[in-house]
């Protein structure tokens, strides 16, 4: 990995680099956490230029975990008062082929929406970490070490999403 | 007996330790159907998910053009920490009272933004919105007060993709078009002023009338006010994809914008004036673009490099 966090901080190269590698992933943890995709937006772009004013400060082994506690203080910043997420959606991926007949992907859809709002019951906290789990396919470690915080802790917010989802499966 | 103890003793350790490896995707198939056959929808849910990603609006071409030009805006605001001693520091301080006072009172805060003709331009605005310029096409705004009034002055055509916000203003010498937050098209030359809404809701006004536009409404200028007409916003018909459509309209306009597309000079009878044209170019290829004006017209036309001479066909 490169070594950067010398004197004059990061590079415009770095910083694209860190960019392509990291946008997704941090819009993702914006979206598990607000579910709206403007809003993620948003907040994922002034999380990079928060990235850029303190470049000074980056160092290449902590980048990560620091482009994350910025997206999360911004988060917190602009919506601590939000309890509930409107519109919490997630997709088909888009490389699934689509083969199905019209009914199945009716009744994929209605299960889909079912899905949706039980992930949006899931707090916040839990939610995230869940769906980094489950769709960025991050191991406990990787989300620990992403969000600085000890495996036994994701671990525990992992059981509250994971009651949530198998009461309400259960009455789906 | 297995599953009657499953449903009613979730606390029960071994099987929560099941679910902990169902979520790590550690579980043989033999272990899923003796610990989950009560609850097979959190199976498929747990499935769906696997194929399931976040809505994502932007590409990271889109997303990275958007951070450089937000960034850039911001940057005056870093400024160079360094320690000094109280009385240079103090000094130093001074100076740069006076540089800023003078810059305040001098700095040219007008930004302009100008197509040539034969190209078009993207340029994003201070607030990340996106105006796409035709070609020779001008805009100019105030940087200054950009983030409390969005005012900008076109000349030529543009579109506009508005961040949601305050009011956002186009003015033109022939009208003004204002909305909140939303796509639409504006076209102001000469005399000729039309607009077209695209997404959103729009608001337009000329000197004697207004409209209010719903997506696929647009309006033209006319001797009374302006003509309310709908249209079909297609993604890929229109002249940000360098296809120009018409329909019955004056042959001159069409001619002018062939003018700005190649940046050629063109000149052609003068009793064609007040024939109407329907139909399409695009801005790929002169030749294709002439011909498909001449040809349902009956006109032909001869080319000396820049100049471009129509006249009517003689059988």
């Amino acid at each position: 990995m490169t070594i950067f966090g010398g004197k004059d901080g990061l590079s415009e190269n770095d910083y694209k680099l860190i960019f392509n590698q990291f946008r997704r992933k941090i819009y993702n943890f914006l979206y598990y956490k607000c579910g709206d995709g403007d809003t993620a937006d948003d907040l994922t772009q002034n999380t990079f230029i928060a990235l850029w004013e303190n470049r000074a400060l980056v160092r290449s082994d902590t980048v990560q975990s620091y482009l994350y506690k910025i997206a999360e203080n911004l988060f917190l910043n602009e919506l601590k008062h939000r309890k509930i997420v409107q519109n919490f959606h997630l997709e088909r991926k888009s490389d699934e082929p689509l083969s199905e007949s019209p009914e199945f992907l009716q009744e994929e859809h209605e299960f889909r929406e079912k899905m949706d709002k039980i992930l949006a019951s899931i707090p916040e906290n839990s939610r995230s970490v869940f769906l980094m789990n489950r769709i960025d396919d991050m191991t406990y470690n990787d989300i620990a070490n992403a969000l600085n915080i000890s495996v036994k802790a994701i671990e525990k917010r992992m059981k509250i999403a994971l009651d949530i989802l198998r009461e309400a499966s259960l009455k789906v | 007996m297995k599953s009657e103890k499953n449903q009613t003793m979730f606390n029960d350790n071994q099987h929560n330790e099941m679910y902990q490896k169902l979520l790590e995707n550690r579980l043989s198939e033999t272990e899923m159907a003796e610990h989950f056959s009560d609850n097979p929808k959190l199976l498929n849910l747990l499935d769906t998910l696997k194929n399931s990603g976040t809505p994502v609006k932007k590409s990271d071409e889109h997303a990275w053009a958007e951070l450089v030009a937000k960034r850039n805006a911001t940057q005056a605001r870093i400024k160079p920490q360094n320690i000094r001693t109280l009385a240079a520091t103090l000094s130093v301080a001074a100076s740069i009272l006076i540089i800023i006072g003078l810059v305040v009172l001098f700095r040219e805060t007008e930004i302009k933004h100008i197509a040539q003709a034969g190209e078009h331009l993207t340029v994003y605005l201070p607030d990340s919105s996106q105006v796409t310029l035709n070609a020779e096409t001008e805009i100019r705004y105030d940087q200054k007060s950009w983030d409390t009034d969005r005012t900008l002055e076109l000349k030529g055509e543009a579109f506009f993709e508005v961040k949601k916000g305050s009011r956002f203003t186009v003015q033109t010498l022939n009208g003004t078009v204002e909305v909140l937050g939303t796509s639409f098209n504006t076209f102001s030359r000469a005399n000729d002023f039309r607009a077209a809404c695209y997404t959103g809701k729009v608001k337009v006004s000329n000197a004697v009338d207004v409209e209010i536009l719903t997506p696929g409404e647009r309006v033209e200028s006319v001797s009374t006010g302006l003509k309310k007409q709908t249209f079909k916003p297609s993604e890929n018909s229109d002249w940000r994809n360098g296809v120009f459509e018409y329909e019955s309209i004056d042959l001159q306009i069409v001619i002018d914008e062939i003018q700005r597309q190649f940046k050629v000079e063109i000149s052609y009878p003068t009793d064609l004036a007040g024939r109407t044209y329907t139909g399409n170019f695009t801005n790929k290829n002169i030749d294709d673009a002439l011909q498909n004006i001449c040809i349902p017209m009956n006109l032909t036309y001869k080319m000396t490099q820049n100049k471009i001479e129509i006249f009517h066909q003689t059988n």
